[in-house]
């Protein structure tokens, strides 16, 4: 079983970076938390069953597990302003495209738990089916809260509010 | 900006990222292999030192109390040692401080090992808010029944000390009136502990709150 685990997590492992930056992208010691949700999926996986995807299993565990982690932690993730100060703060060979993309993390964490999970699973190409599933919604609610999600995250990007 | 133009971003920021971070699947088998690894074992270790070292002064009070009376009362019958009188107090205190102490490290360790990773989101909300109910039940529960029992022991062996209620002296003279005192003392503190405990107990209920948030929005729209 700890073969075809390794090999499964070896093979989606980008899930784990995308929501470790997604859920823990200010905090130092990353490698920790990304360590954790490795352990988390292990403790999981003997209730995955064969005939669901993987990846889907894996986002729902990884979610469940770095929610509970900010839980845990009892604190609020530092908002990140998105001011001219900020912006200068970025590195120097930092470029204008890189900036724009970095900055899309910096909106997305500074969502709340659950929307930052339904716009990961969105920008993942994840069908509002999937998503309704993974989350816990209908399939309705996951398209009226992916919309304003995204109207909210443009507006930040747009106009930093 | 289009909602196309934020996967685009998405896509590139993801790809920019896995060039220095890819592991290993050696790695990987160290992780899941090698326990107290991660995040939540790390807070774990950290609260089993500190349960570790309230448990050892929680049993060194009593035994130094008891040395300390068998000591003062060698010679006398066993009967003495239950002599306990005004000055152990702070004694009698302590213990009951770092009683309440070990079972809210215990709760917290607990706490901390408990997940609800496999279902939906909203299944795994539910899951912990019915978890939290309990725990802050039980926080409410064992803590103010701990801390009472060894107050109300304490109040026993300062009535038997004195020769029963009928000896509670509140004038300016006369004997006992520093115990009579002491003894109406303790029992407004005895009032006062579930109001007390239930406080230490509301950071529970700012997480409760927080989930049950998370949980209204999931429903709204709906």
């Amino acid at each position: 079983m700890e073969k075809t685990f390794v090999k499964l997590i070896s093979e989606n492992q980008a899930i784990i970076h995308k929501i470790c930056n997604v859920y823990f992208r200010d905090k130092v010691h990353k490698e920790d938390y990304h360590q954790e949700l490795i352990i988390q999926l292990w403790k999981a996986f003997p209730g995955f069953k064969s005939t669901a995807k993987f990846s889907t299993w894996m986002y729902r565990v990884c979610i469940n597990a770095s929610i509970d982690i900010l839980r845990k932690e009892k604190k609020e993730l530092k908002k990140v302003n998105l001011s001219e100060e900020y912006l200068n703060s970025l590195p120097i060979h930092t470029n204008e495209t890189n900036r724009n993309q970095e900055e899309l993390y910096t909106v997305i964490n500074q969502l709340p738990h659950v929307d930052r999970a339904i716009i990961t699973l969105y920008l993942e190409e994840y069908s509002y089916k999937e998503i309704a599933e993974i989350i816990g919604i209908t399939e309705s609610h996951a398209g009226v809260k992916i919309n304003r999600i995204k109207s909210k995250i443009l507006n930040m990007l747009k106009y930093g509010k | 900006m289009e909602s196309n133009d934020l996967k685009k971003m998405w896509q590139t920021l993801a790809s920019h990222n896995m060039v220095d971070e890819k592991m290993a699947e050696e790695q990987i088998l160290a992780i899941i292999s090698q326990k107290g690894k991660g995040f939540i074992s790390k807070l774990q270790k950290k609260h089993w030192l500190d349960f570790k070292v309230y448990l050892i002064l929680a049993i060194l009070v009593p035994v130094i109390m008891l040395f300390v009376l068998y000591w003062k009362n060698h010679g006398r019958s066993p009967e003495g040692l239950l002599d306990i009188q005004g000055q152990y107090l702070v004694p009698f205190l302590l213990e009951a401080f770092l009683i309440y102490v070990l079972v809210r490290i215990r709760m917290n360790i607990s706490f901390l090992g408990t997940s609800h990773n496999m279902g939906s989101v909203r299944q795994s909300l539910i899951g912990v808010r019915s978890y939290f109910r309990k725990l802050y039940r039980e926080g409410f529960w064992i803590g103010t029944i701990s801390l009472i029992t060894i107050l109300a022991v304490y109040q026993l062996h300062l009535l038997k000390t004195i020769g029963g209620l009928q000896n509670l002296n509140f004038s300016f003279e006369g004997s006992y009136i520093l115990e009579s005192w002491l003894f109406i003392f303790l029992l407004i503190v005895m009032l006062g502990i579930p109001f007390m405990v239930k406080s230490d107990a509301n950071k529970y209920r700012e997480l409760l709150n927080d989930v049950d948030q998370a949980l209204a929005e999931l429903s709204n729209d709906e």
